[in-house]
């Protein structure tokens, strides 16, 4: 995957509006033909890196390369970028195929030939049958789907979709998600989503980078990103999980999260791998899929245990969310299948157990902080 | 249920108010097609004093005074008015706003001592120069600025400005974005604003009187004509005029309705 060129190089870029640092210190590759996800919460700058990569706002800060030219400087108009907006932002007074063929009408394309690509394009997003209409008698799902047209008409180097998918109803918005993908196989253009919807970015992009107040907090592909967090908020932001938390030290061969109360076991190699050093404060990050849950535990039980009372049991279809409240007021979550035992009642007591290759360890960020 | 009588008396209310409105205004219509010429005696109908209206010169160049008076005003308060409408939906400030606003309801009379003051004080005084057409086009652009500015940003609030950013983003330059993209969204705004401006300038009088020096518009020959009584003639004047004004301000009423269901 290394080898494979970079067209976008962001270096160390900041950007600030007023007393906010909107975009701090950021450094970023994306790479030729992948699907590149933005993720975090509103507020930690994803849209305006990506507005600075369209141009729209310039970077206090650092360097942004486009096939290794510097963009500094260089109009919106003149970048060989194109962005889908969040508000789709069509000409309300031109037709379908006029907004698809503007790009092209701009660059000096004559009308018939800008006509018959915007016909491909729009095919390319099926929405061949309604050329003729103006963007008010589209639905939501078909304006998104002219907003993807066009903004792909021009072939750009790399497409930015800005939050593609938030206004649109549950059920469009995961066929979307699929079709998003398809259509970037299709056409082979480099896509760079902004999006806060954890699920969303793991469904389609390749690689993701995690935002949290304007800095990258991870990097990886989802998979990394949802087994291995780097840090608590990573591991809080993408999917639901239970933590742990201790101060880590070694024994012989074995490695523990010590707390007054507990002692949990963690696996020694990752922990050595973690880079955490010991006497610090760790987290063990275990997923409710992970967890395991009996009334008595036996002799095959999982090596970590707490016990608890089961406060809730959410039905999901495929699963059930099992939420059981521990003596010390905080909760943890446990996911069972469907076809698991489903005889657990509300109030019941219970045993909750994780196994120490079933969690990620991260450094504690509120480690040497003052106790909240 | 209401009482057979209160619906009655509800309903002569409301004709005896819309003839309270619209009597005046018959009469006057009525009056200009009278053969006679006579408010007293009918004489059957007939479009003569149409006829004279048509070839009195005098009117005629009142009437083109007027109409380059309206176009001069209507053009200058779109010019300043809409890049002001822009400044205003950028700043958002309600004092701004009001400031704008002020000059709609700042009464004629005011206006017309105003400028006749400030015109005679800097260009009569200072420059020689004599007022006449030109100083009304001023005068009336006054207001007329504050008309298209409110209109037109009326326009810009629902107008969605990240069209503007998709359109540089699809290769136009800040130009060519504004001609094929920002204009056409706010042109029903502007032409709104351009008609009432329009309509206004054509039917003003006291501030036309005060700034207009020994030129004569419209307004001012109607009430040169009628110091010595109303002719038929002017009845017929006058109804035009009502004609014109009534077109103007429907198509601007069309335009600022299609611009809120837009």
């Amino acid at each position: 995957m290394t080898d494979v060129p970079e067209v976008i190089r962001i270096e160390g870029v900041t950007k600030r509006f007023g007393a906010v640092t909107a975009v701090d210190d950021v450094t970023l590759a994306i790479r030729e033909g992948e699907f590149f996800g933005l993720l975090g919460p509103s507020g930690c700058g994803k849209t305006t890196l990506l507005r600075m990569l369209a141009g729209f706002e310039q970077p206090d800060a650092g360097r942004l390369l486009l096939d290794g030219r510097d963009l500094a400087g260089v109009k919106p108009y003149r970048r060989p970028v194109n962005m889908m907006f969040q508000s789709y932002a069509l000409f309300p007074h031109m037709t379908v195929e006029r907004n698809v063929a503007y790009g092209l009408r701009m660059e000096g394309v004559r009308k018939r030939e800008a006509l018959a690509r915007a016909h491909e394009a729009l095919e390319l997003v099926q929405l061949q049958g309604l050329a003729k209409r103006r963007p008010a008698q589209l639905s939501g799902g078909q304006k998104q789907r002219v907003a993807l047209a066009r903004a792909l008409v021009k072939r750009p180097r790399v497409l930015l979709l800005d939050e593609p998918l938030s206004a649109l109803d549950r059920q469009i918005r995961s066929e979307m998600q699929l079709e998003l993908k398809r259509i970037q196989h299709t056409v082979g253009v480099t896509f760079v989503v902004v999006t806060h919807d954890q699920e969303e970015a793991i469904t389609m992009a390749d690689r993701i980078a995690v935002l949290d107040r304007g800095r990258v907090v991870q990097l990886g592909d989802p998979e990394t990103l949802y087994e291995a967090p780097a840090s608590p908020f990573v591991a809080r932001f993408l999917g639901e999980s239970n933590l742990f938390s201790g101060t880590l030290e070694f024994r012989g061969d074995e490695a523990f999260l010590v707390d007054r109360e507990a002692r949990w076991r963690v696996d020694a190699q990752a922990a050595a791998r973690s880079g955490i050093a010991p006497g610090r404060k760790a987290l063990a990050v275990v997923r409710p899929e992970r967890m395991a849950m009996v009334r008595d535990p036996g002799p095959g039980a999982p090596t970590n245990l707490v016990s608890g009372i089961v406060a809730e049991i959410v039905y999901l279809g495929a699963a059930r969310k099992v939420v059981v409240d521990l003596p010390d007021g905080s909760s943890l979550q446990v996911r069972l299948e469907s076809r698991a035992d489903a005889s657990f009642a509300p109030g019941e007591a219970v045993v909750v157990g994780w196994a120490p290759e079933d969690a990620a360890l991260v450094a504690d960020e509120d480690d040497g902080a003052a106790p909240q | 249920m209401r009482s057979r009588g209160g619906e009655l008396s509800l309903g002569a209310l409301f004709v005896g108010t819309l003839a309270f409105l619209y009597l005046p205004i018959a009469v006057l219509v009525g009056l200009s097609f009278n053969e006679s010429g006579l408010p007293t005696a009918w004489g059957g109908f007939s479009t003569r004093w149409y006829g004279e209206l048509v070839r009195d010169e005098e009117i005629k160049d009142a009437a083109l005074a007027t109409l380059v008076v309206a176009l001069g005003a209507t053009t200058l308060s779109v010019l300043l008015g809409t890049p002001l409408a822009f400044g205003l939906d950028r700043l958002r400030s309600r004092t701004l706003d009001g400031l704008v606003f002020v000059p709609m309801i700042i009464p004629d009379i005011v206006y017309a001592i105003a400028f006749l003051s400030a015109f005679n004080l800097v260009f009569t005084q200072k420059l020689g120069q004599q007022l006449g057409l030109w100083s009304v086009v001023l005068a009336h652009a006054t207001f007329g600025i504050a008309f298209v500015a409110i209109v037109v940003a009326t326009r810009l609030a629902h107008f969605d400005h990240s069209t503007v950013e998709a359109s540089l983003d699809l290769g136009a330059s800040e130009l060519r974005t504004f001609l094929e993209v920002t204009l056409p969204q706010i042109a029903p705004g502007v032409i709104a604003g351009a008609l009432i401006v329009f309509t206004l300038s054509v039917d003003e009088f006291v501030i036309a009187f005060f700034t207009a020096g020994i030129e004569v518009t419209l307004p001012i020959k109607i009430y040169s004509m009628v110091r010595f009584g109303v002719t038929p003639v002017v009845n017929a004047l006058a109804a035009v005029v009502l004609g014109v004004s009534i077109v103007l301000v429907l198509a601007a009423m069309r335009l600022r309705g299609r611009e809120e269901a837009a």
